[in-house]
């Protein structure tokens, strides 16, 4: 339920407590209902768009009796008046409640940090990496990266595959299209191929996670530099 | 337990990836810039299934289908579906022949290494029948003597998506036996002002391919797809597609198990043709709009709302999980 579902909920719920009010209330006076009852010479008068009067002699047509009162009637009654009120007094509340709840929320110009993600576990990969067979060993390894990266907030929905994910990733974020996609490719053919993987498909898996740590290390370089 | 790499079936994973970039080369050279569109109808041919182009006039349908022809050495007949188009005519009939006094069968254009089905819509069902039992039983009977379809035998057949006047459109069971169904699309305009630029180049209106391979060749090369290996959670992943669109709200009948096999071989010819000897997710999702869309019938009361065959696979895509890495079959290890 958003803001505007909400306030409209809130205005629609007040429209009809007025309009059950408006349709249960004392019938309203005419506008030109006669003052006087039946028992006196009661008549009609009409105003012609001219200004002039019927003539005297109209019909007189039977009138309900009336209370007399002078004054149009209010529909409201004072318990009503509390009531609407009250509806107002909850919508604004609601809505204060979830302006304050999303001012919590993590403001939107934080980005995770991919880039420190990826340079905290790149260590840990390559003993990953260098232990087990090659087949596994990849695997994990990229299991290792996925998860990672999801720390940081960036999540692989279920329905993507390494691919779109791998995209998404380096769409988001300036890590080099190469080096990933390199591992992604050796991720997919150790996951989902039969044949043997040997030590050629470990080798290039470690230089392409070495090429990405270098990578890693002259982009935080600079900012070093400039702090230091 | 881990296969040894056959360095024999690698080479020729290699040698049909090769064979299958200089095909969609040469193709190229006639269907100016629709390399995705044509890799789609190239896997469809590996897979051994049978295309439908649905687009509009002037497209390339017939173009692509005579290139193709021209490209895989296979012998090339065009049948033009009218209204009168009798089941005879495409079979062939028996003839007297008086010198001899006796019946011969004269061929149909159903006799041919690629058939163009031209505007499969606006022939009466006794002959789209007889069309689709050829397709699927790769026989014909004809007053009660069978006459098989030498392999290969596919067809590439053409609808037009927007008449409806005089047409007779395709019952969706009988849409089922499509592998997959393709459209071009127009072209940008750089690629219409190379068009033009090519015509002026050759001088002539017919466009001569090279023949990349033959008919023989083209059999090697789909025995090479059946040797792909897929791993039991891509297959899952093919089932839980096609299910899905079976459970999908918009849908009154969703994909058959047609469906779900058509993933399969469609994915595992796009896997060679991309160089591999696995098939991975991504080559589903790629081939998936193309093998599903349409098996899928829309709820009746949907007709005035954007829901389409696409759109349903659209929306199972992005729903159905795909396989992790940590799903994988156990007997793979090692």
């Amino acid at each position: 339920m958003d803001r505007r579902t909400v306030a409209i909920a809130g205005a629609g719920g007040a429209a009809l407590v007025l309009l059950i009010r408006v349709a249960t209330a004392d019938p309203v006076r005419m506008w030109h209902e006669p003052t006087r009852t039946l028992e006196g010479r009661t008549r009609e008068v009409v105003m012609l768009p001219s200004g002039e009067d019927l003539p005297r002699t109209a019909v007189t047509f039977p009138q309900l009796e009336t209370n007399g009162q002078q004054s149009v009637p209010v529909p409201f009654n004072v318990a009503d008046l509390m009531l609407f009120l009250l509806l107002i007094v909850v919508v604004v509340a609601l809505l204060l409640w979830r302006h304050l709840r999303d001012a919590d929320a993590e403001p939107f110009d934080t980005l995770p940090d991919v880039q420190g993600a990826l340079a905290d576990v790149v260590p840990g990969l390559e003993h990953v990496l260098a232990s087990g067979k090659p087949r596994d060993a990849i695997v994990a390894c990229w299991v290792q990266l996925e998860l990672r990266v999801a720390r940081t907030g960036l999540q692989r929905d279920h329905a993507e595959t390494s691919t779109e994910f791998t995209e998404r990733v380096l769409d988001t974020y300036a890590v080099d299209r190469r080096t990933i996609r390199s591992l992604a490719d050796l991720y997919r053919e150790a996951r989902f191929s039969r044949h043997e993987l040997d030590e050629h498909h470990r080798a290039a898996a470690t230089a392409a996670l070495a090429e990405l740590k270098a990578q890693l290390q002259r982009a935080t370089r600079p900012a070093e530099v400039a702090s230091g | 337990m881990n296969v040894a790499r056959d360095p024999g079936q690698a080479d020729d994973v290699d040698a049909v990836a090769r064979r299958a970039g200089e095909i969609l080369d040469e193709v190229e050279r006639a269907v100016v810039g629709k390399r995705e569109a044509l890799s789609l109808v190239l896997a469809s041919i590996l897979a051994g299934g049978h295309i439908l182009l649905e687009d509009f006039p002037g497209l390339g349908k017939t173009l692509a289908a005579r290139s193709f022809a021209q490209t895989l050495g296979l012998t090339f007949k065009r049948a033009q579906f009218t209204p009168d188009l009798l089941p005879a005519d495409l079979t062939g009939s028996f003839v007297f022949d008086q010198r001899s006094g006796e019946f011969s069968f004269r061929k149909g254009p159903l006799f041919t290494g690629l058939l163009l089905a031209d505007e499969i819509n606006r022939t009466p069902p006794k002959t789209q029948a007889a069309l689709l039992e050829a397709m699927q039983e790769l026989q014909i009977t004809v007053e009660g003597q069978t006459f098989r379809l030498p392999p290969p035998f596919h067809v590439l057949a053409t609808a037009n998506p927007v008449e409806y006047e005089g047409t007779y459109p395709l019952p969706e069971a009988q849409l089922d036996r499509f592998l997959m169904r393709v459209s071009f699309g127009y072209p940008t305009e750089d690629e219409e002002g190379d068009v033009l630029r090519r015509r002026m180049a050759r001088r002539k209106e017919e466009q001569s391919l090279r023949p990349v391979t033959d008919a023989a060749g083209l059999l090697a090369m789909q025995t090479v797809v059946e040797t792909v290996t897929v791993d039991d959670s891509v297959t899952r992943y093919c089932v839980a597609l096609a299910t899905s669109t079976r459970r999908h709200p918009s849908v009154l009948v969703g994909a058959s198990p047609r469906g779900s096999l058509a993933l399969l071989l469609a994915s595992r010819a796009t896997a060679v043709i991309a160089g591999r000897d696995y098939v991975t997710p991504e080559d589903v999702k790629h081939v998936a709009r193309a093998a599903l869309a349409h098996r899928i019938t829309i709820k009746p009361e949907l007709w005035m709302s954007n829901t389409s065959g696409q759109s349903v696979v659209a929306d199972v895509l992005s729903t159905v999980p795909a396989p992790a890495a940590l799903d994988r079959d156990t007997s793979n290890v090692g």
